[in-house]
């Protein structure tokens, strides 16, 4: 079942278009990272598919229900975690739980339950009934996300969920959107954390006012990246680089030190040869790594075309 | 629409207000300067020196406009004219002050970056709007009724006659202070509410909700200088007029509510 699929979503604000054409699908169940620069219309795509502001263009179906249609419904269904915690400063942790809870038509009861339950998860118990004003960053944002999951959203928009929390809190942040995923929720994660994407994402896209890209991380790094291999040699490279320069498939050969970086356009098919000629030649070999392209490579060259 | 919700977003705005210490001393200040400043005045009335006063036009007005008044003193009549003027504040303030607090839990939101998240929540136009034109309005309401019956045991304490504090105090003044103040101040907020989603700049709002003043201002002056007569009957009519438009306006303020405009037009 798709949690969301928009087909040709544009929105349009006088003469700027902050969003263009989108169309995707994501899957229920998924983490779907949404990368991009600031500016990009991210925000704008979330605020359209949180049923806060309506596309000038396309359609779009969230949670299963359709976008302008039932916006109430979409709005039961998602929970939204905002750029900056966005909380009532003034009133307490609970306070402010207690409040979006039965905004989202919780009960008393289970508004408290549901508070106490997130509170304790993210280590807010203890000072859950001081001003969330006098709380840290990491804080308010641990608050705010405790928010955006009280009412156990089928889809949840998070945006940078891990800024502001120190690596620990991150880690635990990180923990829980995958034990989200597992439980069956999805995720939408807008992030400028191109590692945390990476390792958290089952798709990716990469996004400046239109869709640059969709994938899996693998395969955005395979397919935008030049692929190479890494060998580490006893003796310098320089004596074996003319070795490999020799071969056909070879596309470039870096010599630097002990160590030839060699680009070739498919590494898997090609390395058993190279690796083979080099030890016919006598190279001596100690190490062989493939060298990929990170996702912030492929993202900082798709985002600079 | 959920009462609930409603109720929710009441307390919640009244909650955010406790700590706008600046903002509550505004809404009690001008109250108490209006209940007491005129009764100072009533008291000190017995000192007057009646000599310059005894042809002005306004005590001529009044004893034209009410034939009943020809009998009083200068002193009295002098009495009735102050009484008048701070009698019509009243009136007035419940209309100014939640438009204040409603301008102010508009751009509090915004400034804080909190609307997002509430927009977010499956509550509607209705219940969000109703929930801070209460919120704005209880306060003001409260504030003018409590200092309103401060003013009234004030001047009928203080009056040289029964004549006096019966004038000022008339039944057609206690029909526009009980009902057609509050009804004015709930179309001065709605309108405040909904332009503030209009408008880049919510001081503008308040400015433009703030012309619904005008017609209380307009009777009010046009009895004291006596082109209307402000009977009971007049009274009820204006409260009537006022009632529809109040539901008018509501009726606009929820229909043409921005939700979107007031996410993204305000910087």
């Amino acid at each position: 079942m798709n949690a969301i699929e928009t087909i040709g979503l544009t929105r349009r604000f006088g003469p700027l278009t902050a969003v263009d054409d989108l169309t995707l699908t994501i899957k229920q169940g998924s983490i779907f990272g949404f990368l991009g620069p600031n500016g990009a219309g991210k925000t704008t795509t979330v605020r359209m598919l949180a049923a806060l502001i309506a596309p000038s263009q396309g359609s779009a179906r969230v949670a299963g229900y359709a976008l302008g249609g039932d916006s109430q419904q979409i709005r039961r269904s998602v929970g939204i975690l905002t750029e900056t915690p966005s909380l009532y400063e003034r009133l307490s942790a609970w306070d402010n739980l207690i409040l979006f809870g039965q905004l989202y038509d919780l009960s008393s009861k289970l508004a408290a339950e549901r508070a106490t339950h997130y509170l304790k998860l993210m280590a807010l118990w203890d000072r859950c009934h001081e001003p969330v004003g006098a709380f840290s960053k990491g804080m308010r944002q641990r608050v705010a996300l405790a928010r955006a999951l009280l009412h156990e959203p089928q889809i949840l928009f998070l945006d940078e969920p891990t800024s502001g929390l120190d690596p620990e809190a991150a880690f635990n942040v990180r923990g829980l959107i995958q034990d989200l995923r597992a439980a069956g929720h999805t995720i939408f994660l807008t992030t400028h954390n191109l590692k945390e994407a990476e390792d958290l994402c089952d798709l990716i896209a990469i996004f400046r006012a239109r869709l640059i890209a969709l994938d899996t991380p693998s395969n955005l790094r395979a397919r935008f990246g030049e692929r190479g291999t890494l060998i580490q040699l006893r003796d310098p490279a320089a004596t074996w680089s003319a070795i490999a320069s020799g071969l056909p498939f070879v596309q470039r050969v870096q010599v630097d030190d002990y160590c030839l970086t060699i680009t070739s356009s498919d590494p898997d098919q090609h390395n058993p040869a190279l690796v083979s000629a080099l030890a016919a030649a006598g190279a001596p070999i100690q190490y062989v790594t493939p060298l990929l392209k990170t996702l912030e490579q492929v993202y900082l060259e798709l985002i600079n075309v | 629409m959920n009462f609930r919700k409603v109720w929710l977003l009441v307390r919640k705005e009244w909650f955010e207000l406790r700590g706008e210490r600046t903002l509550l001393v505004t809404i009690v200040i001008f109250p108490l300067i209006f209940t007491l400043l005129p009764i100072g005045l009533m008291i000190g009335s017995t000192n007057w020196t009646t000599s310059n006063n005894s042809n002005s036009q306004l005590t001529l007005i009044l004893q034209a406009s009410n034939p009943l008044l020809r009998d009083l003193s200068v002193l009295e009549l002098g009495q009735i004219i102050v009484g008048q003027q701070f009698a019509l504040m009243f009136l007035i303030l419940p209309t100014m002050l939640p438009a204040v607090i409603a301008a102010y839990s508009i751009v509090g939101e915004k400034t804080r970056r909190t609307l997002e998240p509430l927009l977010a929540t499956p509550t509607t136009t209705t219940e969000l709007l109703l929930g801070k034109c209460i919120a704005a309005l209880m306060p003001a309401l409260v504030c003018n009724g409590m200092f309103g019956i401060v003013f009234i045991m004030g001047i009928r304490a203080t009056a040289l006659s029964p004549m006096v504090h019966e004038t000022i105090l008339s039944s057609a003044w206690a029909i526009l202070w009980l009902l057609a103040a509050p009804l004015i101040a709930l179309t001065s907020v709605a309108l405040t509410v909904w332009m503030s989603s209009r408008v880049n700049d919510p001081r503008t709002a308040q400015q433009l909700a703030s012309v619904f003043i005008l017609p209380l201002f307009v009777l009010m002056l046009g009895q004291m200088v006596g082109v209307v007569v402000l009977s009971p009957g007049l009274a009820l009519m204006f409260v009537i007029g006022a009632a529809v438009i109040a539901g008018i306006t509501l009726l606009i303020a929820v229909r043409f509510f921005q939700r979107e405009t007031i996410l993204t037009r305000w910087r």
